[in-house]
């Protein structure tokens, strides 16, 4: 198979903004699938609301695109229904852990059979740029002038908690490792979590100063490294995978 | 199927109906082979084929078919 085969060609260009961050995670994603060999009949994609859920609609397999927050509640009916479908939900930090916080904690403890890919550009983005749960501290947004007050939510840390997890952290510069962690959550059989550390340029972005999506994605090559050294819960500026099969260590 | 493709060198396929010239493939080259000429990409011929900016751009609008060696 060949990635082009996962996408719906009639409906491109994307309706994302330029050097949009949610555009590599898509490729990336289609690339991914096709090494893996997965027909476009055994699998489904699940979105929420945002601009990451438009993805459901490019994708040339069978897709719903949910209502807001309620990606996850969906995509569980999906694979109880039919369990030998894969179900891969495609949303936002906005749309996952913000207004669906709730369905997260309960998705993660039931161990559903998914793979979540959460593209996290802490903010909400399509709605003019507000202070979500994941804006880090000190940040401007539309709703925070000053910067934001509180710490972000720790995602990791939701997954993790329970015993049996898969909690992997990207970045949209860390191409090589984000399509590693998309193969292996998709093969992964439980709930497996990917954190893709993006961007918002347009609604986030211009207020911290910078001025294109690339000079974006260039900082986050400054700020995030691979972890290195041996398993372990990741810091807050370190890209790897989490894991663990439900054994008592 | 994907709309045709303006060929910029030997084997770089510019999409100028999907490119939104936000520049992360001149950005992310590190030869620094492309560059904007009046709005159109232009390759200066240093290409290495290293498949960044295939992997990097969002929309699709660059592709690069390696030459068999």
């Amino acid at each position: 198979m060949n990635f082009k085969d996962y996408i719906k060609w009639d409906r491109m260009p994307t309706t994302w903004c330029p050097g949009c961050a949610i555009g590599t995670v898509f490729k990336q994603t289609a690339f991914a699938l096709a090494e893996l060999r997965l027909s476009p009949e055994e699998m489904t994609v699940v979105s929420g609301i945002g601009c990451s859920g438009r993805a459901a609609g490019y994708f040339n397999v069978d897709s719903v695109h949910s209502t807001h927050g309620r990606a996850l509640p969906v995509a569980e009916g999906i694979k109880r229904a039919n369990p030998r479908l894969k179900v891969v939900v495609f949303s936002g930090d906005g749309d996952l852990v913000g207004i669906g916080g709730n369905h997260l904690l309960h998705a993660a403890r039931r161990d559903v059979d998914l793979a979540v890919i959460c593209i996290n550009n802490a903010t909400y983005g399509m709605t003019g740029g507000q202070m979500a749960p994941t804006t880090p501290a000190g940040a401007k947004t539309l709703t925070s002038p000053h910067g934001s007050a509180y710490a972000p939510i720790n995602i990791q840390g939701i997954v993790t908690s329970n015993r049996r997890h898969w909690f992997a952290r990207a970045s949209t510069f860390h191409i090589v490792h984000l399509q590693k962690a998309i193969r292996e959550a998709v093969e992964w059989p439980g709930f497996a979590f990917i954190e893709v550390m993006g961007f918002c340029i347009e609604n986030c972005g211009r207020r911290l100063g910078f001025l294109s999506g690339h000079e974006m994605l260039i900082k986050l090559k400054t700020d995030f490294k691979l972890k290195a050294g041996p398993e372990g819960p990741l810091g807050e500026f370190e890209l790897g995978v989490v894991k663990n099969d439900g054994q008592i260590s | 199927m994907a709309k045709p493709g303006k060929t910029i060198d030997a084997h770089i396929l510019w999409t100028p109906d999907y490119c939104k010239h936000c520049s992360t493939c001149i950005t992310i080259c590190p030869v620094k082979n492309l560059e904007f000429r009046d709005d159109e990409m232009t390759s200066l011929g240093k290409c290495t084929q290293c498949l960044l900016c295939t992997k990097y751009c969002p929309d699709f609008a660059i592709e690069v078919e390696p030459k068999e060696k």
